[in-house]
């Protein structure tokens, strides 16, 4: 390696290292988490709850192809499986912009317009199949792969109505969240341990015990309309959340431990059936690569498609 | 539903399938849009479930608890499995098969052609075809129940199927069959399945039995009656030396030449011109080995010491004037007695086994009458020494037969042939000399014109000589652990590197068939035998049948004669050698007596007339 890179690395890692050891103990993180956070539980060993009879789990996936705009073909899969008998109920699409030309301005910055109108796609069909999975199977909880604030950020309207199908049918929804995101809790923090503390994620990060939950007082949301958990449902240091509507509260712990039961002792904190649903909704690679193979002729993909890096000469 | 994924060629594919398990050797469908439907084989499976991954992979396991978790809410984890499945395209492609095809099970007149290449009428119905199991289903009913299965511990199994048969009329195109496969691979069933379809057919066949085991008159356990069939007209059984064996005076110089290289091993030159320059057509055996111990005297004497012999003794004087004369005609050619005494000790290590007090006349009316001829010897080694001169003989008999129908001249009717053994590297070795090596190979070879056909087992086809082997046009080929077996295996059938690596797990009665009358090479289960062999007995079932009785036997005489004195046995030892067969010594009676008042059954007492047994009754 080069020799400049290998000392700029060395210096992040020191940067760290001092920061972590010389900031507040694990111990110290927790006094302050229950004093203003909230209660920190050990996972109760109790039986999977009476009212979680199935599940329904949801996940999408996208890639593309393409050179550049806007000669880029972007796929979408979308997929829900319902536990009782391994049931699925998936949807795939493309898009690409060229047959879509209306939607953009040639003042815009058009490579970002057109991530906001795929990601907007995304989160659309994926509450979709969650949608079409209520309909067909009604299962007692939908597990999402995410929080909620994507939802109601790229797909209001069909998130709306997805709310209110499990409001009539009384589905509990939850959203796990594996890179936590936020900084609201460290934000309130900052100050009791007298180092500076970034983000959420950094907070929580060895803080709790295996399989505890961080169960937040009321007054301690911020995410509107929403209600947040915290849990290390595993043996791995990383924190996980679980977003909630704000009307499922109540069932929010019951919720927790049993998403917990439901990740293997050695993941990386991600109940199975989200990674078994993940593992299938991916559009990897070799698959689009087929795909324009089979469908595009080859002027056209080489001509029009074919993103220049494939080009170059490998050494 | 099952679809074509990954990258193909032309000629292998991969098929995955979520909800079906695939098996070796079964057929499958391709629907591809621009060839239309193409036919395959499974070469391999393989099965995996990417939830329940191997200890260290990826995340690691997936413990027990969150399994429990998922089937709590209705989950099968084990239907997550993907079965996958390495197929052959057996139809001839020049482009690759379209990725993303859907795939099926064939109908059975789809694969009719493929599979059954004749009638069971026409063909040796040998067994049925591995992987074939569900498409039989739809199979017509004259090929249903024909082709009944055999399992170890589990006895007589219907036919599950498509049956296998072999078109024998096309080896007079494709002549010779090998059998290859080691111990216990179900090779010796095999030949006998295969010898009981020739009787079925009548096809005269000489089958060499070197494991006394070639008997067909003992039907196999549980076979249904309409399976069963009595053999017993069909086959004869010969000993060498016994009721068969060399007619001397048919011998030929050669034939001559070859029994003595095959009772010794072999021979030196100065022997094999000695023995040409002895032997005189229309010999016996007697005229020959007089002929060789005069010789043999006479040499020793030597002529100055016979002539004064004969001055001397007027008695021997015929004798002496014999010697000379034997000196005249043969002394210059034949100067040792040496070279005699080991030609004559050759001749009498065949004569010994009463090998020339019978002829062969036996086996060719059962020939003629196309029957099967079973012939065995005291020793493999009669065996093969008698094998070469009856093989020769037949062949002979029979190339004279069609010869003589081009050239006009008259030779006895003679039938075409099947010659059959097993341990077949012993009659044709690849390296070393055999009496019956030569005319293997010309039957290999030219057998075919004259309607000749080898049946060759073997658990060394390694061994089996080059010649011999390239001209076995089909190949059963049981389980196979060697790996030099192996090696010739590959080298001489057209079997793929997968089926090459199942070979030494093959399981017991099952076999590949490369045969360039199906074409292809077939993965096959041997139907059941009819009938089993005398001894298949398990010789340690028969140690506790027949042994362990014998003791009872006795227990039960002795208590049957009490109260008896110990002091005088005679009379019980007198009934116990009539009921067992075998003399019994006192000691034998007096041993079953202790162990029966030790066992409670009978008891000890002293008397006056000494000590008595007496039987305990409960």
């Amino acid at each position: 390696m080069e020799s400049d890179l290998k000392e700029s690395l060395k210096k992040v890692n020191s940067v760290l290292r001092e920061k972590r050891d010389t900031g507040a103990s694990p111990g110290d993180v927790r006094a302050a988490i229950e004093d203003k956070l909230g209660d920190i539980i050990k996972k109760s060993r109790k039986q999977k709850p009476d009212w979680i009879k199935t599940v329904l789990a949801v996940d999408g996936s996208l890639n593309s192809y393409g050179s550049s705009f806007p000669y880029i073909i972007n796929f979408f899969r979308s997929l829900s499986l319902f536990s009782a008998g391994n049931r699925r109920i998936s949807l795939s699409d493309i898009y690409t912009p060229i047959l879509d030309m209306d939607s953009y301005n040639e003042d815009d910055d058009n490579e970002e317009a057109m991530k906001e109108i795929r990601d907007r796609k995304m989160a659309e069909m994926e509450v979709e199949v969650a949608i079409e999975g209520i309909r067909q199977f009604s299962p007692s909880l939908v597990i999402f792969d995410g929080g909620f604030l994507r939802y109601l950020e790229k797909a209001k309207d069909v998130f709306d109505s997805y709310i209110r199908l499990c409001r009539e049918k009384g589905i509990v929804s939850v959203g796990v969240i594996e890179e936590i995101g936020t900084f609201d809790m460290a934000r309130r923090l900052r100050g009791s341990f007298g180092f500076p503390v970034e983000d959420d994620r950094e907070l929580l990060f060895g803080a709790l015990e295996p399989y505890e939950i961080l169960k937040l007082k009321g007054n301690a949301q911020f995410k509107k309309g929403l209600y947040t958990a915290f849990a290390r449902p595993c043996l791995h240091p990383n924190p996980v959340a679980y977003d909630f509507l704000e009307e499922d509260r109540e069932s929010a712990l019951d919720t927790v431990n049993f998403l917990m039961s439901l990740t293997p002792a050695s993941s990386r904190g991600i109940p199975l059936i989200l990674d078994i649903v993940d593992g299938e909704a991916k559009i990897n690679s070799e698959e689009v690569k087929v795909m324009v193979d089979s469908f595009l002729d080859s002027d056209i993909k080489e001509g029009l498609f074919r993103p220049q890096r494939d080009r170059r000469v490998m050494l | 539903m099952m679809q074509l994924v990954g990258s193909t060629t032309e000629q292998l594919v991969y098929v995955a399938s979520k909800d079906r398990r695939f098996n070796v050797n079964e057929l499958l469908i391709v629907e591809d849009n621009k060839h239309g439907d193409i036919k395959g084989e499974v070469v391999g499976t393989a099965s995996f479930n990417r939830y329940i991954p191997m200890a260290g992979e990826r995340s690691g396991f997936v413990d027990k608890d969150t399994l429990d978790f998922m089937r709590q809410v209705g989950f099968s984890i084990e239907d997550e499995s993907i079965h996958m499945a390495k197929v052959r395209i057996l139809d001839m492609l020049t482009s690759p098969v379209e990725v993303g095809s859907s795939v099926r099970l064939p109908e059975f007149e789809e694969i009719r052609e493929l599979l059954v290449k004749k009638n069971p009428s026409e063909g040796l119905t040998l067994g049925t075809i591995m992987g074939t199991e569900e498409v039989s289903e739809g199979m017509p009913a004259e090929l249903k129940n024909i082709a009944y299965l055999y399992e170890k511990d589990r006895g007589i199994l219907p036919q599950n199927g498509v049956p296998f048969i072999f078109d024998y009329k096309a080896m007079s195109e494709y002549p010779h069959i090998g059998i290859f496969g080691g111990s216990g691979s179900g090779k010796s069933f095999g030949l006998r399945v295969i010898l009981e379809e020739l009787m079925k057919k009548k096809i005269p066949t000489v089958v060499f039995d070197p494991h006394f085991e070639m008997e067909f008159d003992d039907p196999m356990q549980g076979i249904p009656d309409d399976f069963a069939e009595d053999f017993s007209d069909c086959y004869e059984i010969f000993t060498a030396g016994k009721d068969i064996g060399i007619d001397f005076t048919e011998l030929t110089q050669e034939d001559l030449i070859n029994i003595l290289r095959a009772s010794g091993g072999s021979i030196s030159e100065s022997m094999e011109n000695a023995a040409r320059t002895l032997y005189k057509n229309r010999d016996t055996f007697t005229t020959f080995r007089d002929r060789l111990i005069d010789l043999a005297d006479a040499l020793d004497i030597g002529k100055d010491r016979i002539f004064r012999n004969m001055k001397d003794d007027t008695e021997d004087h015929g004798k002496y004037a014999g010697y000379l004369g034997l000196l005249d005609a043969y002394g210059n050619a034949v100067p040792y007695s040496g070279t005699v005494k080991a030609i004559l000790w050759r001749l009498n290590n065949v004569a010994r086994e009463n090998m020339f007090r019978f002829n062969i006349q036996p086996i060719l009316k059962a020939i003629n009458r196309r029957k099967t001829c079973i012939i065995r010897g005291s020793s493999l080694w009669v065996l093969t020494v008698f094998a070469s001169y009856l093989i020769k003989n037949l062949y002979t008999r029979r190339r004279d037969y069609r010869d003589s129908e081009f050239s006009g001249e008259k030779a006895e009717k003679f039938p075409p042939f099947v010659v059959a053994t097993d341990e077949a590297h012993n009659f044709a070795p690849r390296s070393s000399q055999s009496p019956s090596k030569d005319v293997m190979r010309e039957i290999a070879q030219e057998g075919r014109k004259y309607g000749v056909f080898l049946m060759l087992a073997t658990q060394r086809p390694a061994l089996l000589d080059d010649t011999v082997t390239a001209q076995l046009s089909t190949k059963i080929i049981f389980r196979t652990v060697r790996s030099v077996d192996i090696a010739t295996i590959k080298e001489e059938t057209d079997i793929s590197p997968d089926e090459a690596n199942r070979l030494p797990y093959m399981a017991s009665g099952s076999a590949f068939i490369s045969s360039a009358i199906t074409g292809r090479t077939n993965a096959v289960r041997i139907r059941t035998a009819k009938t089993v062999s005398p001894h298949s007995i398990n010789p340690f079932e028969e140690l506790e049948k027949d042994y362990e009785t014998e003791d009872n036997l006795l227990k039960k005489i002795v208590l049957s004669e009490t109260p008896v004195y110990l002091g005088n046995l005679r009379s019980v030892m007198e009934r116990a050698k009539e009921e067992t067969g075998i003399s019994v010594t006192r000691e034998d009676i007096l041993k079953a007596a202790e162990e029966l008042v030790a066992g409670g059954q009978a008891k000890k007492e002293k008397t006056p007339l000494g000590e008595m047994i007496t039987e305990v009754r409960v």
